[in-house]
């Protein structure tokens, strides 16, 4: 049974084709449960840019099964989908999980997304032993991955910008909690935005706009506080983040404002973000001391820079997915032959056994409870010993793979050792049966004599 | 040569290394302890060093070089109290290679005639080397403040940008350091005025006394410090102003430990 990967991402299909294949909550367990009832085990990943599927399926059958029971009727979705399968279905999960397949390369929230698709799969019952490793693993992976590369620290979008720049200002490990943010302006863009620094602990947001009611609205979405326009110049005095977004011609926070606003705040930071084009603050006020201007040229010169630094944390990380994909498949290949090393070792343990059960009378006639023990014990430690050194090679050929040199030491154990023959323990009793019989009378006599004596 | 001194200047040398690591490499992972640690090694074996210093005679108040030894064992000392609260490797990857060389230039320096230290004397060398020791603290967080700040300007981040502390953490820094080094620079200045009735007592002119450039010196650090820690109490002052003042005043500070310095170098040389 392999691992299989099925889906569609940024990278394979137009947005319209992700939405569709979209699924959440309830819908997503009821399409589980049916998936599982197609194949050995699955677990679906859908998130704004993937919708994909792993399943564990014994043939192409049970495979096309799932995929039809998944994406049945989204026709338009097989046009666009990838398909990988064992070794390479395992490095493509590893990859999403720690982020190196994502939109924005590093972004944190795939980790989650991994962990809840696999909740929602346990849940509906839908996790066998092979996804329950391989999942367990590619989370190990993505978090090693966190832990040894900068992957995810430096900022890719301008909201994380933003708030990676205020805590560059004011600490606090760029959490917002204490720091009161401003937005100037209610459109979509500014909203966006917002959204985003929200993510940051904000716990004093306000919004001013020419229009209040708009600011109204978006202070309620936001859960923020909305002002009239004209109080501008007293919120400026209070917050340490100005958003600015509106869609005025002309600027709207002049350089003026910003010197007299800086005398109330005692020379205190502030931070200017100004994703407006045109820009909405003075490109003066950048030089006033103490306050930091980001309009949108800076935001992306950042981004891309950040983006780059990126680039290059993941060459690391790919290194690091590549390590532990290797030792994973080594560990998955080394379990192949445990049905082997099994068969063998207690073929050979049962053997020394009957070969005890058989010498002992002979050897020693009153032999004890505790004697027969003892030659147990000695004969099983033969048995180990002189099976270590094969079983150990054993394991590393079959770690090492098909292609190594050398490969193909399982068939020749089995060959050798006749493990797909019948039982021999059955054989054994035939054939022991009657030089047991023979030795009867021989004891008999023994016995005999002895008693004569 | 007190005996310890090749190890303790190894031992500074390794925790500069190992500071200035931590700051360039993406990973530093166990650096900044081992950093802490090696210059918690160097500051002890130093201690070691002053105290045999002081057995064989060589008190930081008797010379003015083992003064500047003096100073560049509380400057790493300073630090090392301010890691407790903070752990800010790149101000002692700025701080550590500035004690490092006050070590050097003290021991290179032809030993002086010892003068007898009294208790005036004592306490005035130890509240202006603490003083300076604690103002180098401020300064070298407001070097780190001026490039952080720069960068934030230019929207181009640097390693110490990127991954220095923030800005208000340093500018706290500097405001801490000049509360708590104010006051003791002050105490320097007193007990130092003393030493001028002194010698205006022995029939020496006010005016040229006055005139000394280590006087002159001594007075605008503890004007620019003054004018910084009113500024920051009264107005607001912050940021890359009270940076700069800092820097100058710390310029300042060092700048009168040199004069006394040069001035014991040229009486070997003239003796």
């Amino acid at each position: 049974m392999k691992l299989h990967v099925l889906g569609v991402s940024h990278h394979s299909a137009p947005l319209d084709v992700r939405e569709g294949l979209a699924v959440s909550g309830e819908a997503l367990l009821r399409q589980l449960q049916a998936v599982r009832g197609a194949c050995e085990e699955a677990m679906v990943l859908s998130t704004c840019n993937r919708y994909e599927l792993y399943v564990a399926a014994r043939d192409d059958a049970q495979l096309e099964a799932a995929l039809q029971v998944a994406i049945g009727g989204h026709g338009k979705a097989r046009a666009h989908l990838y398909k990988h399968e064992g070794e390479r279905a395992l490095q493509h999960l590893f990859r999403v999980a720690s982020s190196l397949d994502s939109l924005v390369l590093g972004e944190p929230q795939i980790l989650g997304q991994v962990k809840d698709a696999f909740e929602a799969a346990l849940q509906a019952g839908a996790v066998g032993p092979l996804l329950q490793r391989t999942v367990q693993r590619a989370l190990q992976v993505a978090k090693r991955v966190r832990t040894e590369t900068r992957i995810g620290e430096n900022a890719a979008s301008v909201a994380s910008v933003a708030v990676s720049l205020a805590g560059h200002i004011f600490g606090d490990g760029g959490s917002l909690a204490h720091h009161p943010v401003l937005v100037v302006g209610a459109g979509k863009m500014a909203e966006l935005a917002a959204r985003h620094l929200k993510q940051a602990e904000v716990r004093e947001l306000h919004v001013v706009n020419r229009t209040r009611s708009r600011a109204e609205e978006l202070a309620a979405k936001l859960g923020g506080v909305a002002h009239d326009f004209s109080q501008l110049e007293s919120l400026l005095a209070r917050a340490d983040v100005v958003l600015c977004g509106t869609g005025a011609q002309e600027p709207v926070i002049r350089a003026d404002l910003v010197q007299r606003v800086m005398k109330a705040r005692r020379g205190r930071w502030m931070l200017f973000v100004d994703i407006a084009v045109p820009r909405d603050v003075d490109p003066k006020v950048g030089e006033i001391d103490s306050v930091y201007l980001y309009d949108v040229d800076a935001l992306q010169q950042v981004v891309e820079e950040n983006r780059r630094e990126r680039q290059r944390e993941a060459e690391a990380a790919e290194a690091i997915v590549g390590e532990e994909l290797r030792r994973f498949a080594e560990g998955e290949r080394e379990k192949g032959v445990v049905p082997t090393i099994r068969s063998l070792r207690e073929r050979s343990l049962a053997m020394a056994r009957r070969e005890v059960e058989k010498t002992l009378p002979r050897l020693s006639p009153g032999a004890s409870e505790k004697d027969r023990q003892l030659f147990s014990q000695m004969a099983e430690a033969i048995v180990n010993k002189m099976l270590h050194g094969p079983l150990t090679a054993l394991k590393r050929d079959a770690a090492a793979g098909p292609e190594a040199a050398g490969g193909g030491l399982e068939q020749a154990v089995r060959a050798l050792f006749q493990l797909d023959e019948p039982e021999p323990a059955e054989q054994a009793k035939g054939k022991d049966s009657q030089p047991a019989q023979k030795q009867q009378p021989t004891q008999t006599s023994g016995g005999a004599k002895e008693a004569n004596r | 040569m007190p005996p310890l001194f090749p190890l303790t200047l190894s031992l500074y040398a390794v925790a500069c290394a190992l500071y200035v690591a931590t700051v360039g490499l993406p990973q530093p992972g166990a650096l900044p302890r081992a950093a802490r640690l090696c210059l918690l090694l160097a500051f002890c074996s130093q201690a070691l060093d002053i105290g045999w210093l002081c057995l064989h005679g060589q008190s930081p108040p008797s010379e003015a070089r083992e003064a500047v030894f003096f100073a560049s064992w509380l400057m790493a000392g300073v630090y090392l109290l301010s890691t407790l609260r903070a752990q800010l490797p790149v101000v002692g990857a700025l701080l550590l290679p500035v004690a490092l060389a006050l070590q050097v230039v003290s021991r290179l320096a032809p030993p002086e005639a010892p003068e007898a230290p009294s208790g005036l004397r004592s306490l005035h060398i130890f509240a202006a080397t603490l003083g300076t020791a604690v103002f180098a603290l401020g300064a070298g967080g407001s070097v780190v403040y001026l490039i952080a700040e720069r960068q934030l300007k230019r929207h181009h981040f640097g390693k110490i940008g990127k991954r220095g502390p923030a800005l208000e953490t340093l500018d706290r820094l500097n405001r801490q350091s000049i509360l708590l080094g104010f006051p003791v620079f002050t105490l320097a200045l007193v007990t130092g005025a003393a030493f001028l009735g002194r010698l205006l007592r022995e029939g020496l002119p006010l005016l040229g006394l006055l005139l000394r450039p280590q006087y002159v010196l001594a007075v605008t650090t503890w004007l620019l410090f003054a004018g910084l820690l009113l500024g920051r109490m009264g107005w607001g002052l912050r940021g890359r102003r009270a940076a700069l003042l800092t820097l100058y005043g710390f310029g300042a500070a060092l700048a009168v430990l040199a004069v006394y310095f040069l001035r014991g170098l040229h009486r070997v040389s003239v003796s």
